[in-house]
């Protein structure tokens, strides 16, 4: 039996204040699967997302195909998980592209010729090689966007979450990012609230609000569901887009 | 917002620049060391040490003027210093300088001395940071066994002034487009105040951020580090002008 | 404030590196677990906060056109405790050394030891000290001023030490010290402003923030303030006028003939003023104001030679007084919000 890429169940979060951002979400993700976590500001996608990058401490459990998020699984968990955070900046904190590139692959251990090897060749797949010397701050918002891909995919993680990848993107750098994203093989969980970029990249989509899961399906039976997306908050795409 | 004139030159593509960051970090303290050390009443053989910095601005292109307002910037205090020291009284010494004969106090050489020994260390920590981009000098530091704690924290610190930067200057242009007057101490006060303040809050904000992702890339608090960069021939050519230079002009002129 | 090589000799240079460069080690030791906790890039992110902080300038009362702006060392003291601000300020410093060419390369180590590890751990203490556990709004600003005017003038009498102890430029210790002490005090006086305001805005908007830990730590009474402070103000007034006095070969230089000493403070003022209008595009990035006002010095021009360590004895009774008046009119009040 293959095991899920993320499995969800019971899950509850609240923040130190009180505030409930997850309420008892299931969910079950197979691999090579590419999901979509849409709703409106506030919904809890960043939060779900950080679940399931084990940062939040909770005691409910998590599966990352099939490891328990326990304190022992962690570091096997990080190298099978890879993080794409809403800033890039945040992402990107080194002075120098290629030393960002490098930063996770020289923490998993690997040889020195290996993390050269693969940090190259994450560069290369985001089309950023000639670059790699450059510093984060000369980069436009969409290089630096490829370029925080780039620092995930030198991981070569199994599952990649990726919070708002399209935000500040002008229509060309989306364009770029989703040719990128339909061309990557690993499985992706995406959360957003631009249905149209959704509906570009992803079949499965996860609809939340208020921290709970309000529905879940294929992006033809949500996202052209006008009633469901206008009630909370979101639009349905361009027709053209769902027929594709 | 561009921040090129902070680090304008260091992304160059000249022979200087590709000068490994370790022979150029000792090249400058070592320059620095035996200027430091001349004697201090001459004045006229210092020019001599003038060549080398001069030299690398030229292999280098770096424009004078950007190096002479560097070395302007640094100067008030050094020079202030110096001045007063050239009114203190002294006795006189005789200077020969070609047909001419006079007799100087000795402070006022010494002042001399001191404002020209600055404007040499200078121009060789110039030609040291505007050659070298900085994660290349941090790379150097690391080979010199600086501590890599160090390294990463300069390294993060860098990477940041331009973030921050640019956040203060959004909020600087949002209030003078609103503040149409001064508005007293108090008040200007408090309002540049919060404005710290709210900065230091998102710079703490950033850094757990960044801390989380930092953790997601595997970070368990080693540091480790790519060291990639091999000493070439260029660089043992390059150091052993450097001391030639050193040797000769201090064994020639003294 | 940022010392350049040729003010130090090399055994002093030196000596500046062991110091600061076993100081921090020792500081990254004991809080290792923090650093390499969650705390690693937060260090970093503080040190870029200095630099965009001091972008901010702050218009100064009473000499209209100038102005001046944060240094930072106590605020990020108060903030995340003096072992991480003090890590911070050094890197602060290293990078203005090796990107903006503040200070020399071989006077790295005084400079570091001057401007972050001094005033960071002399602010925090005094800032606690006087805090005292209460938080009451006039106790804060009275904290921050008296503790950045201690740090910031504890870190401007360094430089003159360093140099004197040097030996490379003999300028008259007495008036060298006497110098740099009141070009500071209104930086210090403003740096203490700006900090409280700014510890204020952050208390009322995310005080979860602010480091609390240690302050409760240090339960000081009053009474053991003053007595402190008594004897520090006490060792440093003797030291100062021995210094001062009975060396006079050693650290002054012809000291007793120098009819012209009046000249010295002027001097000072005029010359780095000028200068200082030519560097119009430092105000882009401008770091630690070394002057603060022109009007300021002018008064202590006239105190010549035999005045000095008078002076000097005078002035730590008067800064005595000042925290005196200073802790009893807070007096009610730490008792008021003792829990």
């Amino acid at each position: 039996m293959t095991k899920a890429a993320v499995k969800i169940k019971d899950f509850s979060f609240k923040y130190p204040d009180a505030t409930a951002a997850l309420d008892n979400i299931n969910l079950e993700i197979a691999h090579k699967e590419r999901v979509a976590l849409i709703g409106p500001n506030g919904a809890g996608k960043s939060t779900l997302l950080l679940a399931i990058g084990n940062f939040l401490k909770s005691q409910d459990p998590i599966e990352i195909d099939g490891l328990l998020s326990t304190k022992k699984n962690i570091k096997k968990i990080r190298q099978k998980l890879g993080v794409l955070f809403q800033d890039p900046n945040d992402q990107l904190f080194m002075p120098r592209l290629f030393d960002d590139v490098t930063f996770g692959p020289l923490n998993m251990g690997l040889p020195k010729e290996e993390v050269i090897l693969r940090s190259r060749e994450a560069l290369r797949s985001v089309g950023l090689l000639e670059k790699k010397e450059r510093q984060p701050h000369h980069l436009s918002a969409g290089e630096k966007r490829a370029a925080a891909i780039a620092t995930v995919l030198a991981m070569k993680p199994e599952i990649i979450t990726m919070d708002e990848p399209d935000s500040s993107l002008d229509p060309r750098s989306q364009n770029k990012l989703i040719e990128l994203l339909n061309q990557m093989e690993q499985t992706l969980i995406i959360a957003t609230c631009n249905v149209n970029f959704v509906a570009r990249v992803c079949e499965r989509i996860v609809l939340m609000d208020d921290g709970k899961i309000i529905a879940i399906g294929n992006r033809k039976e949500i996202l052209g569901n006008q009633e469901l997306m206008n009630k909370h908050g979101l639009e349905v795409p361009a027709q053209a887009i769902l027929e594709d | 917002m561009h921040h090129n004139y902070i680090d304008r030159y260091s992304d160059g593509n000249t022979i200087i620049h590709s000068i490994d960051a370790r022979v150029k970090i000792l090249s400058a303290i070592l320059f620095s060391i035996v200027v430091v050390g001349l004697p201090r009443y001459s004045i006229a053989p210092l020019i001599w040490f003038m060549i080398g910095p001069f030299t690398i601005f030229i292999l280098a292109k770096i424009p004078f003027k950007f190096v002479i307002s560097r070395i302007v910037i640094a100067a008030p205090f050094i020079v202030a210093l110096a001045v007063c020291y050239s009114f203190i009284d002294s006795e006189s010494r005789q200077v020969n300088f070609g047909p001419w004969q006079m007799q100087i106090r000795e402070s006022l050489l010494i002042c001399a001395n001191i404002i020209i020994k600055f404007t040499l260390t200078m121009s060789a920590l110039t030609a040291l940071t505007a050659t070298t981009p900085f994660s290349s000098l941090l790379c150097g530091l690391e080979k010199l066994y600086v501590p890599r704690l160090l390294i990463l924290q300069l390294a993060i610190l860098y990477r940041y002034i331009f973030l921050l930067i640019d956040i203060v200057g959004r909020y600087l242009r949002s209030y003078s487009a609103r503040s149409l007057r001064y508005l007293g101490f108090k008040r200007e006060m408090t309002i540049r105040s919060a404005m710290i303040g709210s900065i230091l809050i998102s710079s703490l904000d950033i850094s757990e951020r960044v801390n989380l992702a930092m953790m997601a890339r595997g970070f368990d608090g080693k540091i480790h580090a790519l060291s990639q960069e091999k000493i070439r021939g260029r660089d043992f050519l390059f150091a052993a002008i450097v001391c030639m230079y050193l040797v000769v002009l201090k064994v020639i002129l003294w | 404030m940022h010392m350049q090589n040729e003010l130090l000799s090399m055994p002093i240079a030196i000596g500046g590196f062991v110091i600061s460069g076993s100081w921090l080690s020792y500081i990254c030791h004991k809080s290792k677990k923090a650093i390499y906790g969650d705390k690693l890039p937060l260090m970093g992110i503080l040190g870029a906060f200095v630099f965009a902080a001091q972008m901010i300038n702050f218009p100064l009362p009473l000499f209209p056109g100038t102005s001046s702006h944060l240094i930072g060392a106590l605020l990020l003291s108060i903030v995340v405790g003096p072992n991480l601000g003090a890590i911070a300020i050094s890197s602060v410093v290293i990078v203005q050394c090796l990107v903006f060419q503040d200070g020399g390369l071989l006077a790295l180590g005084c400079n570091i030891l001057n401007m972050a590890l001094v005033p960071s751990y002399l602010g925090y203490w005094i800032y606690n000290l006087i805090l005292h556990n209460s938080m009451s709004p006039k106790r804060l600003y009275a904290s921050t001023i008296v503790a950045s005017i201690v740090a910031i003038e504890a870190a401007a009498a360094l430089v003159p030490i360093e140099v004197s102890l040097s030996g490379v430029l003999k300028v008259p210790f007495t008036s060298f010290l006497l110098t740099m002490e009141t070009l500071h005090l209104i930086t210090s006086v403003i740096e203490g402003l700006i900090t409280a305001a700014v510890v204020t805005y952050i208390l009322k908007v995310r005080p979860q923030v602010i480091n609390t830990q240690c302050s409760r730590e240090s339960s000081y009474s009053l009474r053991k303030v003053f007595a402190t402070f008594a004897i520090a103000t006490l060792i440093m007034a003797t030291v100062l006028s021995i210094l001062a006095s009975e060396k006079p070969d050693a650290l002054e230089w012809s000291y007793k003939e120098r009819p012209d000493q009046t000249n010295f403070e002027p001097i000072v003022n005029n010359d780095s003023e000028k200068i200082r209008a030519v560097d119009n595009f430092e105000s882009k990035i401008a770091i630690m104001p070394d002057y603060s006002s022109p009007k300021a010095k002018q008064s202590e021009a006239a105190i010549s030679n035999g005045w000095t360590s008078l002076a000097g004895v005078l002035g730590a009774l008067i800064t005595m007084g000042l925290i005196w008046i200073v802790t009893t009119i807070l007096k009610p009040n730490s008792i008021r919000n003792k829990p």
